[in-house]
């Protein structure tokens, strides 16, 4: 009983552990992604003055649909990801382009 | 002495450990798969037949062609050009012919000086600002030159870094390894296996994103400097926050750091060669992200390749320092440093410092430069047809997608003639 308790502890040791790197990858991956496409589309909008269809064209669907954008029309762009618990945020400086600020 | 008489080397051409493995796209979770493009960025494969670059002498603006600094001068190809060549290659680009091309935006050539050939996809055209993803590496050489000019940088002298003390080996490391990217920095871009591998997505847009600077001063020397060359964008971030600090002085907030350092910028690069539309962007700390974002029409990062053309001379005034443009196309002293001079690549025909490595056959001389930027973004310079080749436009960054690319430029620098005096 006392071995199958030890076994079974190792496993769920095991599994959680394994959980936990595949989410620190999607944390990490969401964190960039949304940085990327903040900065991208912000830059796309602003700078190069293109459309939002025009400028969404650069990424692809598959990618997309993870992803929500919200466009404050003028000035900046968050994204977000994974339900919202991840998001970034570029805004736009006449004259200097787009940063990503959060 | 030169620029490049300093730290000039023979190509070598025998094979040696790369600083990079390069992988293609791996699996990625669903979702994610743009920022791939990271994890395989700027590749190309094919053959090569072991000859080196050769250094033709640049051009000379010719006689009565005006220079663009308000409006390209117009002209027709050279007599003997092959104008069938050139318009299939156009068509090609822009008629979904070459699915590996993905979406050509936009194409500016120049030869003798003059505008001969401009198309542009729906959409787009010659006021049409674009991004240089690492084409922004050459404006940066270009700055970095212009400050020696003007006495503001020894680039043979350490750079160094507020975040090192004097006694960390990288305070040692001078402007010129930087730019040369044989700094010996542990940097991974070309080749990594995913985008939490590439040091480019976490500096620009991960963990790096509001403090660039802080994220490339972060990363270890792996390599006694000078010893092996591998791309590094966080250099270049290093440099550009190096050079904002000379420029920009004690600023007392990043808006005052990045207005004093654009204004710069302005004034000594892109005003005096017309480069109007250029917009460099700058990260949450106002340091010019001058590794990956510059924004300017396809005009006018022609202008940025005819001033290296014209050996950093414009209209009568140098802008960059003699012999700055031969500084950017001769390979470092490293051993596998034959595929990038300063800030542009170069073009041997058999390149050991890239992986799946591919030549731009331009014609018999084999003499191109050139700058190049993620997602198939390109300035090729060809001194001998005196020749300027502009691509902006995008596709995934695979290596059949990168070998493509190249052919195409191939194709088309082939269809203008050797310049008369060559």
């Amino acid at each position: 009983m006392r071995r199958k308790w030890q076994v079974g502890s190792a496993a769920a040791v095991l599994i959680v552990a394994g959980a936990a790197y595949l989410v620190r990858d999607q944390i990490a991956l969401a964190r960039i992604g949304t940085g990327f496409a903040a900065k991208q589309t912000c830059s796309c909008l602003y700078v190069s003055r293109r459309s939002l269809p025009s400028c969404m064209t650069d990424f692809d669907s598959a990618t997309a649909q993870w992803f929500t954008w919200h466009v404050d029309d003028g000035r900046s762009v968050t994204v977000s990801a994974l339900l919202g618990l991840f998001s970034a945020t570029s805004i736009f400086d006449d004259g200097f382009g787009c940063h990503v600020v959060e | 002495m030169s620029w490049n008489d300093r730290q000039r080397s023979p190509v070598r051409a025998r094979r040696r450990g790369l600083t990079g493995r390069l992988t293609r796209r791996g699996s990625v979770r669903a979702g994610v798969g743009l920022l791939l493009a990271f994890a395989s960025a700027l590749m190309c494969g094919g053959l090569s037949v072991g000859l080196s670059a050769e250094r033709v002498r640049l051009p000379t603006q010719p006689a009565g062609v005006g220079w663009p600094t308000e409006t390209w001068p117009t002209g027709a190809p050279a007599p003997d050009a092959d104008r069938d060549a050139l318009a299939g290659a156009l068509d090609l680009a822009f008629g979904g012919g070459a699915p590996l091309l993905g979406e050509t935006r936009a194409v500016v050539i120049i030869e003798g000086g003059q505008l001969v050939a401009e198309r542009y996809a729906e959409g787009f055209g010659p006021d049409s600002r674009l991004v240089s993803w690492s084409m922004a590496k050459s404006v940066t050489h270009a700055l970095v030159g212009i400050a020696e000019l003007q006495g503001r940088v020894d680039i043979d002298k350490p750079m160094g870094n507020r975040r090192w003390p004097p006694t960390d080996e990288r305070s040692g490391i001078a402007w010129r390894q930087w730019l040369n990217m044989v700094d010996g920095q542990q940097y991974l871009e070309l080749g990594a296996p995913s985008a939490i591998a590439s040091d480019a997505a976490g500096m620009l847009f991960g963990p790096g994103r509001l403090d660039t600077a802080t994220y490339a001063a972060a990363l270890p020397l792996i390599h006694p400097p000078s010893s092996v060359w591998n791309y590094n964008s966080a250099g270049f971030i290093l440099v550009c926050d190096a050079l904002t600090r000379v420029v920009a002085g004690v600023a007392a907030s990043p808006d005052e750091r990045r207005a004093r350092m654009s204004a710069w910028m302005r004034e000594s690069l892109f005003a005096p060669i017309g480069m109007r539309s250029a917009q460099p962007e700058f990260d949450a700390q106002g340091v010019f992200v001058g590794s990956s974002f510059v924004y300017a029409t396809a005009r006018d990062f022609a202008r940025l390749g005819l001033l290296y053309l014209r050996d950093g001379v414009w209209d009568g005034r140098r802008i960059l320092p003699a012999g700055w443009a031969d500084f950017a196309r001769t390979p470092s002293a490293a051993a596998n440093g034959d595929v990038y001079g300063a800030g542009w690549w170069i073009n041997p025909a058999e390149g050991t410092g890239r992986a799946r490595y591919s030549y731009i056959d331009t014609g018999p001389t084999r003499d191109a430069f050139y700058a190049e930027g993620r997602e198939g973004q390109m300035v090729l310079l060809v001194p001998s047809k005196d020749l300027i080749v502009v691509r902006l436009g995008r596709f995934d960054d695979r290596s059949e997608n990168w070998k493509a690319l190249y052919d195409w430029m191939g194709r088309v620098a082939r269809a203008f003639p050797t310049a008369s005096g060559e």
